[in-house]
């Protein structure tokens, strides 16, 4: 098992490197916003256009810190991603059958391999987000805390599902594409009816604000749940996959 | 640690193998591989070589049989026999970005009898670097690369799917010469899948001939060789040969030739003609063309 996780690694270091540099600068590009709006032309800009008031930054920076999360999220996926591909390209699945590993062993591997990026990827997110709301000047609270699990679930959940899909069909596969476009549709009329309903029913900002939080709150609950559930089910239907012989090695 | 192996005969026994696809069955394939021997899995494209090697590699669910290869069981037993298997296939399957050492670091956590002393010592005599990345291979030496990690886990058998084939005669002829060197250990074993039947002629101890999943001719190279003849002679002649000892025929406009079985008794029965020695090619080719024929 060990062999495999470090094969991953050695053939993923470029990838794996652009994906940290990658988040450092993204929270580099967000720390510069805030404090533009602290201090520079984009605090001058909201403020001519009566947009900066009450708690106005504050949401605004709690919105930056999901994206921010998600971007984490994105990352990690990108990586297992790019590591099923990797194998695919080198047709390393016949060299996978020959080497005295059990079918288990390979798919619990890449969980392995999967939820060490998480990890790394989480903490790594955790601690910029505390410069981001240092800089921001804003007490770090458990509120905060939710925002960047919500936003890491959001990816932890879509991953769980691509794993056996590309156990399946392989990672080059359209339908892995397809389920992310799914995704998207099925989310996007999700919010177009939410938004459709708040209209209608003349919905407050407060209530909104109370919606999102809501929202915001149920990822946060469904992190630790994908971890602990979602990652013991997703792996062991990507186990039934390989043991039927449905992968897409040879 | 080196772990004990169980003792067996046979490096590989296959028992009434089947395999059903859409268009394509392995049908009832039994195949004995004697420990210590080179054998050589000939057949055309298609024909069935590449599933039962995936048989033995326990990729596919079997309809049917049996597979005891170094006397384990493939599916129960599966990673106690890949343990001491070596497998090389026709293209190399290690990530185009790694190079050797980190394919040492790699396998060095997988075999427990791997010897990186061993590897590094490979490498040095098939002149491979330890630095630049497979990817950048010529197919010669991503095959001795592949070698070399076969060899270096003190595998007592070696699967080999068309190593040599897309290589050049004199690459071929080193491959070749390593094969020979590995099963003067007498503990050693190799099953060389191949379509070049010249490399077999040269290195096998025994072959088995598979076509269309099924196994039309297995047993010693020379057996087989000597087994087998040809009779060139007129269209007219060819009754005088009893049917029973007929493989094949090629009709020209003038002559026919005859891959005949059992030479010695039929030469004995038709001694007005004059029988030449065969090669496994022209085996291959005759037996395929008979079985079609039966077929049709």
């Amino acid at each position: 098992m060990k062999g495999l996780f470090l094969k991953d690694i050695l053939t993923q270091k470029k990838q794996i490197i652009r994906s940290i540099m990658g988040i450092i600068g993204i929270a580099a590009f967000l720390i510069l916003v805030i404090l533009s709006i602290y201090y520079g032309n984009l605090r001058t800009a909201l403020l001519n256009g009566g947009f900066l008031e009450g708690n106005t930054l504050r949401n605004m920076i709690w919105i930056f810190s999901f994206v921010f999360a998600a971007f984490g999220g994105i990352m990690v996926n990108g990586v297992i991603s790019a590591s099923f591909e990797e194998d695919e390209n080198a047709d390393f699945g016949k060299v996978c059958v020959s080497l005295p590993v059990s079918r288990k062993e390979r798919v619990i591997t890449k969980y392995l391999y999967y939820f060490s990026f998480l990890t790394l990827s989480f903490f790594l997110n955790y601690g910029l987000q505390r410069i981001m709301f240092a800089v921001a000047k804003i007490d770090y609270t458990l509120e905060c805390f939710l925002i960047l699990l919500a936003g890491f679930s959001c990816f932890v959940l879509i991953t769980l599902f691509d794993i056996p899909f590309i156990y399946r069909f392989g990672a080059k596969s359209r339908i892995v594409f397809l389920e992310h476009i799914v995704l998207v549709v099925i989310l996007s009329v999700l919010i177009l009816v939410g938004m459709n309903f708040c209209m209608k029913h003349d919905v407050s900002a407060g209530q909104l604000l109370g919606v999102i939080s809501g929202m915001i709150n149920t990822l946060a609950v469904l992190f630790p749940l994908s971890l602990f559930v979602g990652v013991p089910v997703s792996a062991l239907c990507s186990i039934q996959i390989q043991k039927k012989g449905r992968n897409c090695i040879w | 640690m080196e772990d004990t192996m169980r003792e067996y005969e046979n490096a590989i026994e296959i028992s009434h193998l089947s395999k059903k696809y859409d268009g394509f069955a392995l049908q009832d394939i039994s195949l004995t591989v004697p420990k210590g021997c080179i054998m050589g899995f000939i057949g055309q494209n298609g024909a069935g070589k590449t599933t039962t090697i995936r048989s033995i590699l326990n990729m596919i669910p079997l309809d049917a049989g049996t597979i005891h290869v170094l006397g384990y069981d493939h599916e129960k037993e599966e990673c106690k026999a890949k343990e001491h298997i070596g497998f090389v296939f026709d293209e190399i399957g290690f990530h185009k970005v790694l190079n050797a050492t980190d394919l040492n670091k790699m396998f060095r956590n997988i075999y427990k009898n791997w010897d990186e002393t061993v590897f590094f010592q490979n490498l040095e005599r098939f002149g491979l670097p330890k630095k630049k990345a497979v990817g950048k291979f010529s197919r010669g030496m991503q095959m001795k690369l592949q070698i070399a990690v076969a060899l270096s886990h003190q595998a007592k058998l070696l699967i080999m799917d068309e190593p040599t084939s897309g290589l050049d005669p004199v690459v071929r002829n080193e491959i070749l010469d390593i094969f020979l060197e590995f099963v003067q250990n007498e503990e050693h074993t190799i099953l060389l899948s191949s379509h070049i039947t010249s490399d077999l002629e040269r290195i096998a101890d025994y072959i088995t001939f598979i076509d269309q999943g099924k196994i039309l001719l297995s047993g010693e190279r020379i057996s087989i060789l000597e087994d087998h003849g040809m009779i060139k002679c007129k269209k007219e002649e060819v009754a005088k040969i009893s049917s029973e000892y007929i493989v094949g025929k090629r009709i020209s406009q003038f002559s026919v030739e005859v891959l005949v079985k059992e030479k010695k008794r039929c030469i004995q029965e038709c001694p007005e003609f004059l029988m030449e020695e065969v090669s496994l090619d022209e085996i291959m080719i005759f037996y395929i063309s008979g079985s079609k024929g039966a077929a049709a």
